[in-house]
């Protein structure tokens, strides 16, 4: 009884689809989308070597990224889809010369690969055809060059007010938030030379206090 | 009767006579020539006529084509090729976060690009390809409910568009050709089904199977997209089982290779 239903569900889709490629297209989009916040959010969550303070932010995170990259690239595939379908009927608005028709179906027929479709019958191919051209570009270009500046500034707000509430202060633009997990008394206590059992320790003593290894004292 | 038109000839005849002797023969060539520039003037037209159509349909027929063979793989594979050569540019050199935070950034978008193309490229193809088959066998063991509920379904779409094209509007030519699109496959099921099953009781199968026929000529597109309405199903299920472990696998990968000495518990990093 399920098989019988998935198997009409798959029907109705592919009947729409043929109807209608590019919206099939934005649909197929849409998914692949949400399949990727999903894995995301949960791999997050399953990575046990993340710490937990993290993964609360990376969760928001990775949400915030689907939510943006799902918006944008709905509005601006559907809104291709209806350019390119009006952008192709006004090209061929002006094909109603029936004069040439038969010598440019001669001529296209001795042209390997093409003269398969008459103009007059694949109109509304050509229609369709233009919008999930447009839509295709528009999707790569929503996802690719507009959502992730905007994802990144959101993401860059969050960071930093995840900070101030973990650590209650301003983040050093300097230091990631990992650096801050080293304990502060190991690097900003000044302690003579001897009192290093671990060269390196000292050496990346620099790294997060801002003083020049040379001059310790 | 001749007698009665003769002097209307001889008129005529005597008119062109005076005509000719008034033109001198320069003149005629003129004329001549003139007559054979719009002539040729005219041909070239209607050259660049048929040129600039044969470019037009020609382009025409690409797009067609293009529409009815692109398949699911194919925009999986454009949004993956134009995501890597992005988005970690945009990740690297975003300036809102920090140096470490940037590199992590960069290497988690890679991973999660590359994991998500080759698998959902891979996935998505092979399902089209399988899809095809299921489609077909399921068209060959013929269910009476699922087929009388595909045809209201059908006609249900098919009066949906209509009653769309009545109410007029902008799209109302789309709607026009949807709905009959639609009504056109209600009546075209049947002879799918009905090839299909004598095919197979001739012992032929998917592989033999041509759709040159009228019949079944639009049988091969739907079959391509019951492929790609599986395909959707399949990489959504994939991408649960394959992307979560792999992502992490693949960053850590490339974490050790590209930034030697991070700190495992700093795997993840952030954007």
């Amino acid at each position: 009884m399920a098989f019988d239903y998935l198997k009409r569900k798959v029907a109705e889709h592919a009947f729409n689809a043929m109807d209608n490629k590019a919206d099939f297209l934005k649909k197929a989009g849409i998914v692949a989308i949400l399949t990727t916040v999903i894995c995301q959010t949960t791999a997050v969550l399953l990575n046990k070597d993340v710490p937990q303070k993290e993964k609360k932010f990376m969760f928001a995170q990775e949400v915030a990224d689907g939510t943006i990259n799902l918006a944008i690239f709905w509005v601006l595939t559907a809104a291709c889809i209806k350019y390119g379908r009006n952008l192709a009927a006004g090209w061929t608005k002006d094909i109603q010369n029936d004069k040439v028709f038969e010598k440019v179906q001669d001529a296209l027929k001795k042209e390997k690969g093409f003269g398969r479709y008459n103009i007059h019958k694949v109109k509304n191919g050509y229609v369709d055809g233009l919008g999930t051209i447009i839509s295709l570009i528009g999707s790569v270009v929503a996802s690719n060059f507009i959502s992730p500046p905007i994802r990144n500034y959101a993401a860059s707000l969050y960071q930093k007010e995840h900070m101030e509430q973990t650590f209650n202060k301003q983040p050093n633009s300097q230091n990631s938030i990992f650096d801050k997990q080293v304990p502060n008394n190991v690097f900003t206590q000044q302690k003579p030379l001897s009192q290093y059992n671990n060269m390196s320790v000292f050496l990346n003593q620099s790294k997060y206090t801002g003083n020049n290894p040379l001059r310790p004292f | 009767m001749r007698h009665f038109f003769q002097p209307f000839l001889l008129i005529q005849f005597e008119k062109r006579r005076e005509l000719q002797e008034s033109l001198s023969l320069m003149q005629i060539k003129a004329l001549k020539n003139s007559f054979e520039n719009v002539l040729l003037e005219k041909k070239a037209i209607f050259e660049e006529d048929v040129k600039k159509r044969i470019f037009v349909e020609k382009r025409i027929e690409r797009v067609v084509r293009f529409n009815k063979n692109v398949e699911t793989w194919h925009q999986r594979l454009f949004l993956g090729v134009a995501a890597i050569s992005s988005q970690p540019f945009y990740d690297y050199f975003n300036r809102n976060v920090d140096q470490d935070t940037r590199k992590y950034s960069a290497a988690r978008t890679v991973a999660k690009i590359i994991v998500g193309t080759s698998e959902g490229c891979l996935v998505r193809f092979l399902a089209v390809r399988y899809g095809k088959k299921i489609a077909f066998n399921c068209l060959n063991n013929k269910n009476d409910v699922v087929v009388e509920k595909l045809k209201e379904f059908l006609e249900k779409r098919s009066k949906e568009f209509k009653e769309k094209f009545e109410l007029g509007g902008e799209n109302a030519q789309e709607y026009k050709s949807s709905a009959i699109k639609f009504n056109r496959y209600k009546d075209k099921l049947n002879d799918w089904i009905d090839e299909v099953r004598e095919h197979v009781k001739n012992g032929g199968n998917f592989n033999n199977f041509t759709f040159e026929s009228d019949k079944t000529k639009d049988l091969e597109q739907y079959l391509k997209e019951s492929g790609n309405v599986l395909s959707v199903g399949a990489a959504f299920l994939a991408g649960l089982m394959i992307d979560i472990p792999m992502t992490n696998k693949v960053l850590n990968w490339g974490m050790d290779i590209f930034f030697p000495g991070h700190c495992q518990k700093n795997i993840g990093g952030s954007k």
